[in-house]
């Protein structure tokens, strides 16, 4: 039978208590997979099955230190989540340091309804008003972003993506202390009140997606990533 | 049940669509985030665009699951 594999945790971790599925914990050395039994080679894409999925994540998080795998990570046999947790095991590792006691809590931003808009663009051709246009929406995105600078003082890490097409241009993701998460929220209501220009939606706790990746670029200057920066 | 949810919505932005955002969110975490382990990624639509969900029938089972 295939596993289905919800999260890579520590060994030493309480046991898995999720009601609803016959999870299992799969370990080698300091490092182990949650998972779960799986008929299907593959997993199927459905709402009821994302969302059970993130009820489990949810459960999990609430007792140890978790790095979700990405949704639809099926491996053959628990021999074979065996040997990745063996060739992984060193950066299974500090990843879960980096985010140990810590939740990701997601902020989307925008300008509200007659704020300030960039200046016209006028005069040139069709194709050089489309790039002035486009240049424009980009600056204004970055403009918005600024805004939400004392937010990273609060966060150990953030990831960001400005698109200048999207409903909401800013949407951050932020690595926050367990214990932080209320001054967080207060932080984000105190920006949101204090600038008329601007809306904000925060949403979370949710299990460190966004910073669930075994590549360390802890040596990379700054913390913010992605986008169009 | 469920405990991730929005924590906070400017005014300006009415409740409902504070819902849809966190429903965004979700599904932006859960098909982009996460460990990927290089080729195990099986899901049966996993190049899916994100417009491709029907956001309406995820609100749905969200309120099911709430007991809304």
């Amino acid at each position: 039978m295939s596993c289905l594999v919800y999260a890579f945790t520590d060994t030493a971790s309480p046991r898995v208590d999720v009601e609803g599925g016959p999870l299992r914990t799969v370990a080698d050395g300091a490092v182990a997979a949650i998972v779960r039994g799986h008929a299907e080679p593959r997993l199927e894409y459905s709402a009821p099955a994302l969302l059970d999925y993130e009820r489990v994540m949810e459960r999990l998080m609430a007792s140890r230190a978790i790095l979700p795998a990405r949704f639809g990570t099926v491996l053959a046999d628990d021999e074979e989540v065996r040997t990745l947790l063996r060739e992984r095991q060193a950066e299974l590792t500090r990843a879960l340091e980096r985010v140990r006691g810590a939740i990701e809590l997601g902020t989307r931003v925008r300008w509200r309804d007659g704020a300030a808009r960039s200046a016209p663009v006028g005069g040139e051709g069709p194709g050089t008003q489309y790039l002035a246009g486009r240049a424009a929406l980009h600056q204004r995105a970055r403009d918005l972003a600024r805004r939400l600078d004392p937010l990273a003082d609060l966060a150990r890490d953030v990831r960001r993506r400005l698109d200048a097409d999207e409903n909401f241009p800013v949407r951050d993701a932020y690595l926050v202390e367990r214990d932080r998460m209320a001054g967080f929220a207060r932080a984000v209501q105190s920006i949101d009140e204090g600038d008329p220009e601007i809306e904000m939606v925060c949403t979370g706790p949710w299990p460190p997606y966004s910073f669930a990746h075994l590549i360390d670029n802890a040596a990379r200057p700054g913390s913010s990533s992605g986008g169009s920066e | 049940m469920r405990h991730s949810g929005t924590l906070y919505s400017s005014a300006g932005v009415r409740v409902p669509a504070a819902r849809q955002v966190t429903l965004l969110d979700l599904l932006d975490r859960l098909l982009a985030g996460g460990i990927v382990v290089q080729g195990h990624i099986t899901l049966a639509a996993a190049n899916i665009d994100l417009v491709d969900v029907d956001l309406a029938i995820l609100v749905a089972a969200t309120d099911k699951a709430a007991g809304r």
